[in-house]
């Protein structure tokens, strides 16, 4: 397990249940992390994303006004969002495959299924801060390149559509 | 032309982190683990609240009918104690939760919900956690769990409309 320096990070918890929010918490303060901000529905979440810039986002799925899905959306809209490319890490009861790519077609980084552990949780944190993914920018998609790896004795045929172009817009 | 754009994040967060060498004496999951074991303290408690917030979701959903303002409310009450009672220690009651949350779930017509069934959940989980039934081989909290489990399964069987996730490869 690679030990990471935290301290300099700040997380913003956006999860309806009291009692779990303390639990997230305590389990960042513990990883190292000094700040963590918190909220208690989707849309006191998005409120304080925009105003506070965290550097990583924990959010539970199911909330009253809006859920984490629909939080996630938000945060991933390039023309209003603070940072839409700020690492989401998806807390949920839900383990289901369509959930899981519900998820992922959102934007969310990492996902993770309750019960909450604390190597789970440490886990996805360093990997949201240690390995990031480039973003990919497509009709209908703003989120994490889904190839977390790139595998050069791959052979097989180009499956994104008009990869064969070279020219790639890259911006910063 | 790519008909998409690859971005680099906004902030790199390599920049605001250190990786530190195994020497360090430093592990972040043992000291969350052991800070975990602290606040379990207050476990017992905290379900035992999440408990009571799920009988006065049933109390007022027995007054007013189950509609679905109130079965919402319902299934926010087991859909918590699903999310948090394997972490608090309560497996079983987070077992009962879950399958009340897959019948509640299932069936989106509150009229077709059974009530008694809902009912049973209520009490079985409210009994597991105030008879601190914590270990996961605890006999009577385990069958109880067993049965509600495979009545809520042939419920759903019987009414629920086709999972869409069945015909996902």
């Amino acid at each position: 397990m690679i030990k990471v320096d935290l301290s300099q990070l700040r997380f913003l918890v956006v999860e309806d249940n009291a009692h779990m929010r303390r639990v997230i918490r305590t389990l960042i303060h513990s990883f190292g992390a000094r700040e963590v901000t918190e909220a208690e529905d989707g849309a006191a979440g998005l409120e304080l994303f925009q105003t506070t810039s965290p550097d990583i986002v924990i959010t539970d799925w199911y909330m009253p006004i809006f859920g984490g899905i629909e939080l996630t959306r938000m945060m991933r809209q390039p023309e209003s969002s603070a940072n839409p490319t700020v690492p989401i890490i998806m807390l949920t009861g839900h383990s289901e495959k369509r959930k899981v790519m519900e998820a992922r077609d959102v934007g969310v980084t990492e996902f993770l299924c309750k019960p909450i552990s604390a190597n789970a949780l440490y886990a996805r944190v360093a990997n949201c801060v240690v390995n990031p993914r480039n973003f990919i920018k497509a009709n209908g998609f703003y989120g994490p390149d889904r190839r977390r790896f790139a595998n050069p004795l791959y052979k097989g045929s180009e499956r994104r559509a008009n990869d064969a172009e070279p020219a790639q817009k890259k911006a910063s | 032309m790519a008909d998409y754009e690859i971005i680099k994040p906004k902030v790199d967060l390599r920049k605001k982190i250190k990786i530190l060498p195994n020497s360090s004496g430093f592990d972040p999951v043992a000291k969350a683990e052991e800070a975990m074991e602290r606040l379990s303290l207050n476990f017992g408690n905290w379900m035992r609240d999440e408990v009571m917030k799920l009988q006065i979701s049933w109390e007022k959903a027995e007054k007013t009918g189950l509609t679905e303002e109130s079965v919402d409310k319902l299934f926010r009450s087991c859909h918590d104690i699903k999310g948090q009672a394997h972490t608090m220690g309560f497996p079983l009651a987070g077992l009962i939760a879950g399958s009340m949350c897959e019948l509640i779930e299932r069936i989106p017509d509150p009229e077709k919900l059974p009530e008694s069934l809902l009912r049973k959940h209520v009490q079985a989980i409210a009994a597991v956690v105030n008879e601190n039934a914590r270990e996961e081989d605890n006999v009577v909290g385990k069958q109880l769990a067993e049965q509600l489990s495979t009545i809520t399964e042939d419920y759903i069987e019987k009414h629920a409309p086709a999972d869409p996730s069945e015909n996902e490869s």
